[in-house]
């Protein structure tokens, strides 16, 4: 015991080799009179230090319970800095149903794309034909579509001229302020209004 | 002079290679520090649940202490974010306004928030000072002035040493007999 002690008194006062360390802490561990003893001199340094003792047994045992429930953690865990975990914060509360506004301009302008690619169809033909060097290049392989996979002309016609009078429609009830999808989706496809 | 660096670095390698024991003893070395602080920021009340929340966080980032720091100065950040969110947390159940961050943390360093300390806690605090004073005083001279120059003083063992005109090893079994004496006034105090 009196050994024990000796190593305590020469821990805190960082005199202690490492193997005295292993050893302390290996008694400490076994002894509660030791363990007490550690607390009971930085206890007597922050009274010193004029730091008010107000920690009891229990708080110690709470936390060590706590950590002995915890699942182990990876070993690359680096806390992040605090300023930008509170930045993060901040901004994930701040965001709410605004997140909503990107999202539905996103989905209507996937649904421009469709409708124009869908009507266009002659885009395909400016893209240049995937060959054996440039798909081995990537890696794949190519398949042709064939023309079951082309929207056909007289459907794109038809649905062309449903939307171009769907979208008048529209104007002429003051429905739409600005130019409807549909109609702006048919006009940048092959629409020519002063056309014959 | 309670922050040693040197103590810490210790406990603090053997904690992040997994050790409890290592990581228990700087829970007992900075537990007072560490409610005293954020009592400051929350309150006596919720100091305590407080504090431990901080150690359990500082555990599972235990890892990520690189050592660009003292221990206790990352520690003693963790405390007040710690805080700030169960600030934050508080303050929306109730319904009241957010603090300013930024100030909350302000008054962590100046101590400007609450310090209610208990009436109790420094009559004690008071009633230790004044007991290992009088048990330092009781010492024998040689006893004495070992103690004195390394806690009061803050002198390492060889510079005691050296001012004593004695071996390392008598210095160290010099403070290790003051403590066991001042220990003794130390015990129903602490432990009663």
């Amino acid at each position: 015991m009196s050994m024990s002690k000796q190593l305590l008194s020469a821990a805190v006062d960082a005199a202690a080799t490492e193997a005295e360390w292993d050893a302390l802490i290996e008694v400490i561990d076994k002894n509660p009179e030791i363990k007490s003893g550690w607390g009971r001199i930085w206890a007597c340094r922050d009274a010193h230090d004029g730091v008010l003792l107000t920690a009891s047994e229990d708080f110690c045992s709470g936390v060590m319970m706590a950590i002995a429930n915890e699942k182990p953690l990876p070993s690359t865990v680096v806390p992040l800095p605090a300023r930008t975990v509170a930045a993060a914060n901040r901004s994930r509360r701040s965001r709410g149903w605004r997140t909503l506004v990107p999202l539905s301009a996103a989905a209507g302008v996937v649904a421009a794309v469709l409708v124009v690619g869908g009507l266009g169809g002659n885009d395909s033909e400016n893209v240049p034909p995937l060959t054996a060097s440039s798909a081995a290049a990537v890696n794949i392989t190519p398949v042709s579509l064939g023309n079951a996979a082309r929207p056909d002309a007289a459907k794109a016609a038809i649905l062309n001229a449903y939307l171009m009078e769907h979208s008048n429609s529209l104007v002429e009830r003051s429905m739409g302020g600005t130019l409807a999808n549909a109609r702006f989706a048919a006009r940048t496809a092959d629409y020519r209004p002063d056309a014959p | 002079m309670s922050i040693d660096p040197d103590v810490d670095i210790q406990l603090v390698a053997r904690a992040q290679a997994g050790d409890t024991r290592a990581f228990e003893l700087l829970v007992r070395k900075y537990q007072h520090k560490i409610i005293q602080l954020v009592s400051r920021l929350v309150g006596d009340g919720d100091a305590p649940d407080v504090a431990q929340e901080t150690f359990i966080r500082a555990w599972r980032a235990m890892k990520g202490f690189q050592g660009n720091s003292a221990f206790y100065t990352w520690l003693y950040r963790i405390g007040i974010n710690t805080a700030k969110n169960h600030l934050v947390s508080r303050n929306r159940r109730q319904g009241t306004h957010d603090i300013d961050i930024a100030d909350a943390e302000l008054y962590g360093h100046t101590e400007q928030l609450s310090d209610k300390a208990t009436p109790e806690a420094q009559a004690l605090t008071e009633e230790i000072k004044q007991k290992v004073g009088e048990a330092i005083g009781r010492l024998p001279p040689d006893l004495r002035q070992a103690i004195t120059l390394r806690e009061l003083e803050g002198l390492s063992y060889e510079e005691i040493a050296e001012a004593m005109d004695c071996p390392i090893g008598t210095v160290r079994s010099r403070i290790f007999r003051a403590r066991e004496a001042i220990d003794l006034v130390l015990q129903p105090l602490l432990d009663g």
